[in-house]
């Protein structure tokens, strides 16, 4: 009884904290979302039960539909398992669905009932929240959105509705009446893009083709360090090299999409599972990455990050997590969006950086920019992983390297333009950070005032302790370079920052030891929906519904 | 037993401190909401609103909305309203990263006579909503080589967005005449 009382009053002091944080911070924001007319290769997946004709039928399914055709398939008992029967058809010809039966009696009886009562051709509509044709009563709730659809006999009720990857709200229940019958739909989670093609199509086949990989020579560390000093000579990515790189990932390598990338055995999740490593080593990859004239010349003049780092901190590692524990078509939509967005990025550098001339062109989308901000990622987790957690062995950092360029080629950067193994890889990291490449610009001193600026009352502490641990931890050259100190304070600071936290990862439950992204990515993999602290955590730093499931 | 009480409820206060920590204030979403789908209806109809019309987009309507586009159009049918010879479509279309949700109403001559800006999603490029620059589209056609009939006079700096607002235009005086050739 006085367990839980204190419980509760530390529930309250909890409470206390987030209504003072903002009411906005609870849930995802409100938005807009896209007609999901627009949709034309989706999927969804839940499970269903119905009742009609003196009967009920369960069973986990998916419906997917790419362009005119679609698919139901019946998956019995098992969530993520092999379809057992298969009712196939194309919109635009309702009645001639067929039925494929593959895996038994019981599935065949499911999907024989379910054509009983309904073309599965309509549930195209219905479960994405649409009437099937132009007589049926719409009622709705808000744009885009429909409450209650009467059609073909049905009174179709929608009751929640999930946020989905691309700006979409597909609805996760529904409930269908008729005389005598009715079904009732839970949908876990959604597809929206990317099911058969991994880049935008406006490029042929054979201008894909024809694209021409940008090697990094014989010895690939001097082709992105010459030993002279000077800036290696640019090398630009189109949209053909861009898509015969997310090719080669979508079509040969990865045969599980529902996986994505990696999947739980890789050193990647085991790596950037883990909460305090990536929080500890955040700063040090961010001012490492604006360390890079490119990099900060970009931000500063292409980006809103001035007004709001926060913002673009988040949208940085909501693209660096979505790849990292989407699914496939997650992964796609990622990397295509983060794409366009580089696109946007060039300009002229407005005055002479270390080894880059005042005036000389940049752009986002170029081979050895991209592979600088890709190292430090990779550098970086490896660096705090051993100094938070564990060692690791060469042959894990090895095997966690290579995983490392399935997401440098999401990038448009062929394998052939890395370097080959981590040694190498390392190689590289040092000879930037003694590169005059590396320059640390006024531009980049303001937006490392900007990245440890409190933006409200709750971060003064959070951004004291982030600049404290990034100043420990950046090579001594840059650090000097961002005017940092670490002296006997910073060191102080740090080793009882360090002790905190490995304290408070023992206090921290078990579960809570990795961070809710990974949690999100593993319901995904059994089929279900994140709920619990985790999903609050997705909501409250992203503010999006979900990531990866 | 004490011990036990005081590491859960330190477990309990170390949660919701992560909790409030990691949570920033604000929303993720650049968006405007300029007008809901209702009032461009209205726009277009006054009181009497038709009820919601469907067109599969497949064939020769779909080879000329692509072409207009410079891009597959993504999806399969597309809701529009028609009374009179009057139609109404809302389209989305990609600007630079997110899409914008833009209202168009043409009259039975197969000119532009509504263009509303209905939901901006970027954080810049918004100038298009300004009623002068939409003005320009007015009175437009779909000439022979289904083009807009008129010259825009874009804005500085909003190009991408402009140019998108082009492409939409064009697209439904294309699906406009396909209603229209429709028995």
């Amino acid at each position: 009884m006085n367990l839980l009382s204190s419980n509760a009053k530390v529930l309250l002091v909890g409470l206390v904290l987030v209504v003072l944080q903002g009411c906005s911070s609870l849930k995802e924001s409100d938005y807009v979302p896209k007609s999901p007319e627009t949709l034309s290769e989706w999927m969804v997946e839940g499970s269903l039960e119905l009742r009609a004709d003196g009967v009920k039928s369960k069973s986990h399914f998916y419906f997917k539909q790419i362009d005119e055709n679609y698919e139901l398939a019946i998956l019995g008992d098992d969530p993520v398992g092999k379809p057992k029967a298969v009712i196939l058809g194309n919109i635009y010809e309702p009645e001639n669905e067929t039925l494929d039966v593959i895996g038994g009696y019981e599935a065949e009886k499911v999907a024989q009932h379910l054509q009983s009562v309904m073309k599965a051709g309509s549930l195209s509509y219905w479960i994405r929240g649409l009437p099937a044709t132009a007589d049926a009563k719409i009622t709705q709730q808000g744009t885009n959105l429909a409450k209650k659809i009467e059609e073909d006999d049905w009174k179709i009720y929608f009751h929640d509705y999930m946020s989905v990857t691309g700006n979409y709200k597909l609805p996760a229940e529904i409930k269908f009446n008729g005389d005598s019958k009715n079904l009732r739909l839970d949908i876990v989670r959604a597809e929206t893009g990317y099911l058969t093609n991994p880049c935008g199509q406006n490029l042929t086949d054979e201008e894909i083709e024809a694209s021409v990989e940008q090697a990094g020579g014989e010895d690939v560390v001097r082709t992105l360090v010459p030993r002279d000093g000077s800036a290696p000579l640019p090398r630009w990515i189109d949209e053909a090299d861009f898509c015969k790189q997310l090719r080669k990932i979508h079509g040969n390598q990865l045969p599980d999409a529902r996986v994505g990338l990696y999947g739980p055995d890789s050193m990647m999740w085991r790596l950037s599972g883990m909460a305090l490593p990536g929080s500890f080593g955040a700063g040090r990859a961010l001012l490492l990455q604006v360390a890079h004239p490119w990099v900060t010349a970009g931000i500063d003049e292409h980006s809103v990050v001035r007004n709001d780092p926060l913002g673009r901190a988040r949208r940085t590692f909501y693209h660096i997590l979505s790849v990292t524990y989407g699914s496939m078509p997650q992964v796609m939509a990622s990397a295509n969006q983060v794409r366009d967005i580089h696109e946007e990025i060039e300009g002229h550098l407005p005055e002479e950086s270390g080894a880059f001339a005042r005036g000389s062109e940049y752009r986002a989308n170029e081979i050895n920019a991209m592979i600088w901000v890709h190292a430090t990622l990779w550098e970086t987790i490896v660096h705090m992983y051993e100094k938070m957690e564990e060692p690791l062995t060469q042959q894990e950092k090895d095997r966690f390297y290579e995983e490392t360029k399935l997401f440098a080629m999401l990038f448009g950067i062929p394998e052939s333009a890395l370097p080959a193994d981590w040694n190498e890889f390392m190689d590289y990291n040092r000879a930037m950070w003694a590169s005059p490449q590396l320059t640390v610009t006024p531009a980049a001193m303001r937006l490392k005032d900007d990245l440890f600026k409190a933006q409200s009352i709750w971060m003064i502490f959070p951004m004291w302790g982030q600049e404290i641990i990034t100043s420990a931890e950046l090579p001594p050259r840059i650090r000097d370079q961002y005017d940092m100190k670490y002296g006997w304070w910073q060191k102080m600071n740090y080793g009882w920052m360090r002790a905190g936290a490995w304290t408070l990862g023992a206090l921290l439950p078990k579960n809570m030891e990795r961070q809710a992204v990974y949690h999100e990515a593993m319901a995904r993999l059994e089929g279900e929906r994140l709920g619990g602290v985790n999903q609050f955590f997705i909501e409250a730093f992203f503010d999006k519904e979900r990531l990866v499931n | 037993m004490r011990v036990i009480r005081a590491w859960a409820s330190i477990r309990a206060l170390s949660v919701l401190m992560l909790a409030v920590i990691v949570m920033p204030a604000g929303a993720a979403y650049d968006e405007t909401e300029y007008l809901k789908p209702e009032a461009f209806l209205a726009k277009v109809y006054g009181e009497n609103v038709p009820s919601i019309s469907l067109m599969p987009l497949r064939g020769d309507t779909r080879k000329r909305a692509e072409a207009v586009l410079g891009h597959r159009y993504s999806g399969m049918r597309l809701r529009y309203w028609q009374q009179d010879g009057t139609t109404a479509w809302i389209i989305d279309e990609k600007s630079k990263d997110m899409p914008m949700t833009i209202g168009i109403g043409i009259n039975p001559e197969g000119e532009i006579a509504v263009i509303e800006l209905l939901v901006y999603r970027e954080p810049r490029g918004g100038e298009i909503h300004q009623a002068a620059f939409r003005k320009q589209y007015l009175g437009m056609r779909l000439t022979e080589a289904d083009a807009l009939s008129g010259q825009v006079d874009g804005i500085t700096g909003a190009t991408l967005f402009v140019d998108a607002l082009n492409r939409v235009a064009a697209m439904a005086l294309v699906l406009h005449q396909s209603v229209q050739a429709s028995p």
